[in-house]
């Protein structure tokens, strides 16, 4: 798939709001957040895996998340990663951003969204 | 199934690049279940393997980016601690808390005679509404004998002084609090914990009210001694009066400190220092 450089900016400033969100009702590790990124948006967003872990660490160092390793009986040790109540702070926000930017997007340039 | 963590491991190396164990666990995780999802679709193994190679290869050419940031160590040490659980905290607390408050005599003489006056009211009041009015009288059928109608008003000023030395304990602890900003801020800057931080608060809430106490206490036997020659049943033993209410009190200032205690523990050491 060729990449424009809208596409790339559009992913890189929506990232954060993206992940957030996927965190919001239960604690996932790396993988199920990169698969269901790409299963939710049927494929039109998807994570390089070698941005995602990256950026999971940076919202990790910004108090917006919390990894643990979580053990299961038979399973393989994994890193949950958690919303915290600043994540959630900043996710609230940055919905409030999203929705402005999209209605503005659709009275301007007639996009609308679902 | 390949071994992605020593994939990931050999792949780093040759790169040249340090990356923390629990980095490559978790990237060789996600390796580990991207493999399975492609085989459980039907791909061939060696197909597989190659997409989830191709991942490896780009997590190792953005290995830079792939840190996390080490928790920061507390610049002061805490003190070892092989004194006893006694001397190291109750004392030591007490001792802190004492020469602090020696730092502001009139501050401190102020918020503990306002506690005091409070305390001993409110002591007082209840010792008073306890022998009048709770304490049946020593006659048959009493409530045919006296009508007392003050019932409500002596309760409701023994909750009055008991707000009094609430609010009075509350204002004190903030005002200090607010001026000890800037220390916080060092402290914090320096390691101290949020929890650090709201002990340290206490602990001078704890000395201040243990001195209301004492004297509130005293004052309010004085006075009850001397009620008691005027009141029938009202005495200056009155266990019940003089345990009941002061462990009342130190709960209203225990809740008390808390708000001062957690504004405290949120002072941010940049704005604290800058202020200052």
């Amino acid at each position: 798939m060729p990449t424009t450089a809208l596409e790339r900016e559009l992913r890189r400033g929506s990232a954060e709001v993206l992940i957030l969100a996927l965190l919001e009702d239960r604690s996932r590790h790396g993988y199920e957040i990169g698969r269901l990124i790409d299963q939710r948006s049927d494929g039109t967003i998807s994570f390089h895996a070698a941005s995602l872990y990256p950026m999971l660490y940076r919202l990790e160092d910004r108090g917006l998340i919390d990894g643990r390793w979580v053990e299961k009986a038979g399973q393989r040790r994994r890193r949950y990663y958690r919303l915290t109540a600043e994540g959630r702070r900043v996710l609230a926000r940055q919905r409030d951003v999203w929705q402005n930017f999209f209605a503005a997007l659709s009275r301007v340039a007639r996009i609308r969204h679902a | 199934m390949p071994d992605w963590k020593r994939a990931i491991r050999e792949r780093l190396d040759a790169a040249g690049q340090i990356v923390d164990d629990d980095i490559v666990d978790e990237l060789s995780q996600h390796a580990d279940a991207a493999y399975e999802a492609a085989r459980a679709e039907g791909r061939p193994a060696e197909e597989a393997a190659q997409d989830v190679d191709a991942l490896v290869v780009g997590w190792c050419s953005h290995a830079h980016a792939l840190r996390r940031r080490p928790p920061r160590p507390a610049a002061v040490e805490s003190p070892s601690s092989d004194e006893t659980f006694w001397r190291r905290t109750v004392l030591h607390d007490a001792g802190y808390g004492f020469r602090l408050l020696k730092r502001q005599p009139g501050h401190t003489a102020v918020a503990i005679l306002t506690m005091a006056l409070g305390i001993g009211a409110t002591t007082t009041l209840f010792g008073v509404a306890d022998g009048v009015l709770l304490k049946p009288l020593p006659w048959p059928e009493p409530d045919r004998l006296v009508r007392v109608t003050e019932t409500r008003l002596i309760g409701a000023f023994a909750l009055f002084a008991l707000a009094i030395a609430a609010v009075g304990l509350f204002g004190v602890l903030s005002y200090t609090m607010a001026q000890r900003t800037r220390e916080i801020g060092v402290r914090t800057a320096l390691g101290a914990t949020p929890r650090d931080v709201v002990i340290l608060v206490l602990r001078q809430a704890v000395t201040m009210t243990a001195g209301g106490l004492t004297i509130g206490l005293a004052t309010a036997f004085g006075l009850v001694t001397y009620l008691s020659s005027l009141l029938h049943g009202v005495t200056a033993h009155d266990l019940v009066t003089f345990v009941a209410v002061p462990i009342g009190l130190t709960v209203v200032a225990a809740l008390a400190c808390i708000v001062p205690a957690k504004r405290a523990a949120q002072v941010d050491p940049v704005t604290a220092l800058r202020a200052g």
